[in-house]
């Protein structure tokens, strides 16, 4: 399918980060991440950096910039970019 | 209910670093009146089955996570006020009688965010328990006690710190049943004078409790992946008869008769519980977001927390459940999450807990229409050049249960659509292109609304932007290599080729 899924995280401890990760039962690769969230645009208006759903393209462009999480626009919008 | 991939419930850290949403409604030309060649809407005048009465609290961010209905009272674990107690006997929104309450004297609680995160009150609804599940805000696990026999002025009784992650409780004659994730079930007795007795507790490989229930002699537990567990608790002493894997993450349980609703992030499972040691599934109801917390309500129906929603579920048939309202809270053009829930079947209110308030709703009896849902409720373009135009598509939903008319279609400068009028059957959808054309690189803020004969949302508006300061859709990703958990290295060079989901998130 050429999906690859990630969480990035703040500036949180590590063993803060794996308790989360068990207690919550994520099984794609959870990063730590940097403050890197604060160069995205606000399109959205959200309040806070979190959350934020990006979909990138086989050529690294952002296809897709939320701060909503949408299920439904981002199942078409994987569909569409599969469908490339 | 705390924090997830999905419910992100807890952001006070950051809260406000960005920049508040703009109200996108205002500019907008008026709704024109049906016209012509577009379908005619019902005359029938319709009451939507969940009308919002009112908000306590808020605007302000109070992050409630937990809410319960008692008598004349509700009880709202928030974080910055704790526990607070409303009366919620009179028409509208509920007068606050106490708020603060939680263990900040004993330095367990921090005062400007003193973060109760579960309540219970006892069934004779003089004592009520709350607990913290310790995070870097509130280091220490908490379980305290208090004596509410007067709202106005609440009594320490006494609690406990030597507790591991602790998540939802039940409080029932003098029984505290706690859920404390990877620690297990445990069964606390509290003694008159404020002491403990542990009474006894259960925990295995699999454990993973969030939330209990507690039905006759069996406690009900909602645990996470490892699905719905049944404990014989006769004789205090957790006793496991049985384990239903259910999808998603389990998060909360109530239960009614023979039957168990299990919030499991996915939506909503219904079990046969009437033999407690081969619990059946019945039906899986999947919501679109995340299902954090049930209730039931009038009418046989559940109640269901749902991102930035409140569902109600007609559960009479289990095997053939019908939506019976979804409804957007109100959040004054900032966004918010519905984290919690309850409901008070004979006043037919519902109690909904978000991020800046109690929203209170009436479930009218009878009440029915049509009912708009559009999705994405925001359109980004990115960025265009002047004379440039690009499309996006939204899906307008219909809800309700008689078909949905939308009479106009209106966009701020730029804005086009396909379709100016339609009409969407009850559980039906329509695709409308939405084409936004720019004079210049100017930075656009505007919207589009549908004008419909939905009852309480005769026009909604979905907000475009395009050439929005930062990266947007269009721009290449930052590049960056990052470790997991495991220790492996993640590189936008490696992802390279493949589609890839980007999703920031944070614990607290």
């Amino acid at each position: 399918m050429g999906i690859a899924g990630a969480g990035l995280f703040g500036n949180e401890t590590s063993a803060t980060l794996a308790a989360f990760v068990e207690q919550t039962g994520i099984t794609f690769p959870v990063l730590r991440g940097d403050a890197s969230y604060f160069d995205y645009a606000n399109p959205d208006g959200a309040i806070s950096p979190f959350p934020l759903d990006v979909i990138i393209d086989r050529e690294g462009r952002i296809r897709y910039l939320r701060h909503e999480f949408d299920g439904d626009a981002m199942t078409s919008e994987i569909e569409r970019l599969l469908a490339e | 209910m705390a924090s997830s991939p999905r419910s992100r419930a807890s952001l006070v850290a950051v809260t406000g670093l960005l920049a508040l949403a703009t109200c996108q409604d205002e500019g907008l030309p008026p709704c024109n009146a049906p016209h012509g060649d577009c379908p005619v809407a019902s005359t029938e005048t319709f009451v939507d089955p969940l009308v919002h009465v009112g908000r306590a609290a808020g605007p302000t961010f109070i992050e409630i996570v937990d809410v319960v209905t008692h008598g004349d009272l509700v009880l709202a674990c928030t974080g910055t006020k704790g526990l607070t107690i409303w009366d919620a006997s009179g028409d509208g929104a509920p007068r606050l009688l106490s708020e603060k309450i939680g263990p900040t004297h004993q330095g367990l609680a921090n005062g400007s965010f003193p973060r109760c995160q579960h309540v219970s009150v006892d069934p004779t609804g003089t004592r009520v328990v709350i607990t913290n599940r310790g995070d870097e805000i509130q280091p220490t696990p908490w379980l305290w006690v208090y004596d509410i026999s007067d709202p106005r002025s609440p009594d320490d009784i006494g609690g406990w710190t030597d507790l591991s992650s602790i998540e939802g409780v039940v409080y029932n004659d003098g029984l505290v049943y706690a859920a404390l994730h990877g620690t297990g079930v445990l069964v606390y007795r509290v003694t008159e004078a404020g002491g403990v007795d542990i009474q006894g507790g259960y925990k295995d490989e699999f454990s993973d409790a969030w939330q209990p229930a507690l039905a006759g002699n069996h406690l009900y537990v909602a645990e996470g992946a490892t699905g719905l567990r049944i404990y014989d608790v006769e004789s205090g002493d957790p006793e496991l008869l049985s384990t239903l894997p259910l999808p998603g993450s389990s998060r909360d349980v109530i239960v009614e008769g023979d039957r168990a609703y299990v919030a499991d992030s996915a939506g909503m499972a219904i079990v046969d519980i009437s033999d407690p040691r081969d619990p059946q599934l019945l039906s899986q109801i999947d919501s679109d977001g995340t299902s954090l917390a049930l209730a039931m309500g009038a009418d046989d129906t559940v109640v269901m927390a749902e991102w930035d929603q409140v569902r109600g579920y007609d559960v009479s048939d289990p095997t053939a459940v019908e939506t019976v309202f979804a409804e957007t809270v109100p959040t004054d053009d900032e966004f918010s999450r519905v984290l919690a829930i309850d409901a008070d079947r004979d006043r037919r209110r519902v109690y909904a807990g978000e991020w800046r308030g109690l929203q209170v709703f009436d479930h009218v009896s009878g009440g029915h229409g049509p009912d708009i849902s559009i999705t994405p409720n925001v359109l980004q373009y990115g960025l265009l050049t002047g004379g440039e135009s690009d499309s996006r598509v939204v899906v307008v939903r219909n809800r309700g249960d008689v078909p949905l008319t939308v009479h106009d279609v209106v966009g701020g400068p730029g804005v086009t659509v396909d379709t100016e009028c339609f009409q969407v059957p009850p559980g039906g959808a329509t695709a409308i292109e939405v084409t936004l054309q720019v004079n210049d690189h100017d930075q656009v803020d505007t919207g589009l609304k549908f004008c419909s004969d939905d009852p309480d949302e005769s026009e909604h508006v979905v907000s475009l932007s395009a050439n929005v300061p930062g990266l947007g859709v269009g721009d290449e990703v930052p590049a960056f290599a990052l470790q997991d958990l495991d220790g492996n290295t993640w590189s936008t060079e490696q992802l390279r080729g493949n589609i890839a989901v980007l999703a920031y998130f944070a614990t607290f």
